[in-house]
């Protein structure tokens, strides 16, 4: 039996098809897109954030309180509050998705096994996941609401 | 474009009178297709055809017209034209959809991009190269393991109405490698098992005759296994016989973890031979 | 994979205590990065902060190691990225747990 040529078209949809373009598909795309970009910003704001931290210590070492309020003082400003702001939001995504893929992922929360009948919905997209999805998501912006008072009203006095 | 010109080496002529059993047109709709031929060595180009769209028609009627009128070396793969073979999967407009199942009216848009499955070799045109896919199939052990296996193979095995439903959903998957094509994971990962082979995985692993759930869940825990799906849903959400992969692997997750989930401790189902005194006599 | 699971559950935890420290602790945010209540708050709670630090470096690298070897596959690409992420999140570790013995007075 002939075989067809090899292929040369490797045909990967690659990482704008597959991670990115999250818009005109099922809502728990969204959620891993944003669970990635999330993860991806937070981890490397914690790298930079134990560069930050660290100066205090060196404050402690040397004496010199300055040190450490220099840094403080040259951070308050609204730029880096805003960047904080979204620090915070992200955490929030991440973490309440992450409790959310927690429990899907052992099995919970993601419907029943039935007698497939017409029309062939999947019950993974329709169990109390989704709904959990939609309430997490808000519960972040009430969360990120919150830091932006302790940021912005309490910490720069607007 | 005139209907009846052809893109490419031959030219067609029709009597539009064959088209009068289809009813009037209700529109004509603009499909660019993704064509791709390796003898030609051009890469990827997208032709434009319009096509006019009566009550009924499917993409692959579409795509079937251009075929027969317009230009017959455009490349498609199809057969049942009932979605049962998964033959046509391709993807219309940015979603994975069986050709003969879509509806054109249904997709709502005056123009359709159609190209192929993604995360697959592109053999020509609208074709897809499938060896990988049933290599990754192949690699969960699609079938019934269990010890006794030679012993009593002239007997069946026991199985409840309800232990079925347990694994019928999964059992229905038609290969069409659609989940395959959405998977964010599949569309950077080469060597990611993929939604289908793991629902597959799946399916025996619930089903109650079969005792190889250890073999299969060393093949789903290794790197680029199962850990690697992270439940983004986009399978599920494309199957067209209502699979839902995703529901398999997170299972399957859970018990590879804990152990548990809602398959608690197996045994393979016993044959009819060792206990007959459940079969009714007549 | 399960370690992932779990630090990131610890994680959720000990992130809830260090914010509210900083929320709640020393009479608010505008005083909480004040030199002299961070000293109080590392004296203090140096531990929680550095099983913080442990649960999130790891996390941390392992979701990075994760994305990476989903972009591109090959076993020399792999071991390299795995020792290269191992190596700065051990480094990162280190100068976290710098800080918090500084604190604690064990160097200084």
């Amino acid at each position: 039996m002939a075989r067809a040529p090899k292929p040369t078209n490797r045909n990967m949809a690659g990482v704008y098809q597959g991670w990115i373009r999250f818009w005109n598909r099922n809502f728990e795309r969204w959620l891993y897109t944003m669970h990635r970009v999330t993860g991806v910003g937070v981890g490397i704001y914690f790298v930079l954030h134990i560069w930050e931290t660290s100066n205090a210590a060196t404050a402690l070492q040397l004496g010199d309180p300055a040190v450490w309020e220099g840094l403080m003082a040259f951070l308050r400003n609204p730029g880096a509050h805003a960047g904080l702001l979204l620090v915070a939001l992200a955490a929030v995504l991440h973490s309440l998705n992450g409790v959310r893929l927690l429990v899907s992922e052992q099995g919970w929360l993601i419907g029943k096994v039935k007698r497939p009948t017409y029309p062939l919905l999947p019950s993974s997209l329709k169990g109390a996941q989704r709904p959990l999805g939609v309430a997490l998501v808000l519960v972040s912006f009430l969360l990120t609401a919150y830091a932006f008072y302790q940021l912005f009203v309490v910490g720069l006095g607007w | 474009m005139a209907e009846g010109q052809a893109v490419g080496r031959v030219e067609l002529k029709f009597d539009p009178k064959i088209l009068e059993g289809l009813g009037k047109p209700l529109k004509t709709v603009t499909f660019k297709v993704y064509r791709f031929d390796p003898s030609r060595g051009e890469g990827v180009t997208y032709s434009t055809y319009q096509v006019p769209i009566f009550r009924g028609t499917t993409v692959l009627d579409a795509l079937l017209y251009i075929k027969e009128r317009m230009d017959p070396s455009l490349t498609i793969r199809y057969s049942c034209r009932m979605a049962v073979c998964g033959s046509c999967g391709m993807v219309v407009n940015g979603k994975e959809m069986l050709a003969c199942k879509t509806q054109v009216e249904g997709l709502k848009s005056d123009t359709l991009v159609v190209r192929p499955m993604h995360n697959l070799p592109v053999t020509r045109d609208l074709v897809t190269d499938f060896d990988a896919f049933f290599k990754k199939h192949r690699a969960v052990l699609p079938y019934i393991i269990r010890e006794d296996v030679d012993v009593n193979i002239d007997r069946e095995y026991q199985q409840r109405p309800e232990e079925v439903v347990d694994y019928l959903m999964f059992a229905n998957c038609i290969k069409c490698g659609l989940c395959y094509s959405a998977c964010p994971t599949s569309a950077t990962d080469e060597m990611f098992l993929g939604p289908q082979a793991m629902s597959q995985a799946f399916r025996y692993v619930a089903d109650s005759r079969d005792d190889g759930h250890r073999q299969r869940m060393d093949v789903l825990d290794s790197p680029h296994g199962i850990w690697n799906c992270h439940f983004a849903g986009s399978c599920s959400d494309v199957c067209p016989k209502g699979v839902d992969p995703a529901f398999a692997i997170q299972q399957l997750k859970g018990l590879l973890i804990f152990r548990s989930g809602y398959l608690k401790k197996k045994r393979p189902a016993p044959n009819v031979q060792q206990k007959r005194e459940l079969v009714p006599e007549r | 994979m399960l370690i992932q699971y779990l630090t990131g559950a610890f994680i959720i935890v000990l992130g809830a205590v260090h914010f509210a420290l900083l929320t709640f602790a020393g009479g608010g945010y505008d005083n909480a990065l004040k030199f002299s209540t961070v000293v109080f708050t590392y004296t203090a709670y140096g531990l929680a902060f550095e099983l913080l630090l442990a649960a999130l470096t790891f996390h941390v690298f392992n979701g990075f190691r994760k994305v990476l070897t989903e972009l591109h596959q090959g076993r020399t690409y792999e071991r390299a990225v795995t020792w290269a992420l191992a190596l700065a999140g051990g480094a990162t570790f280190l100068w976290g747990t710098r800080t918090v013995l500084v604190f604690l007075g064990v160097i200084g």
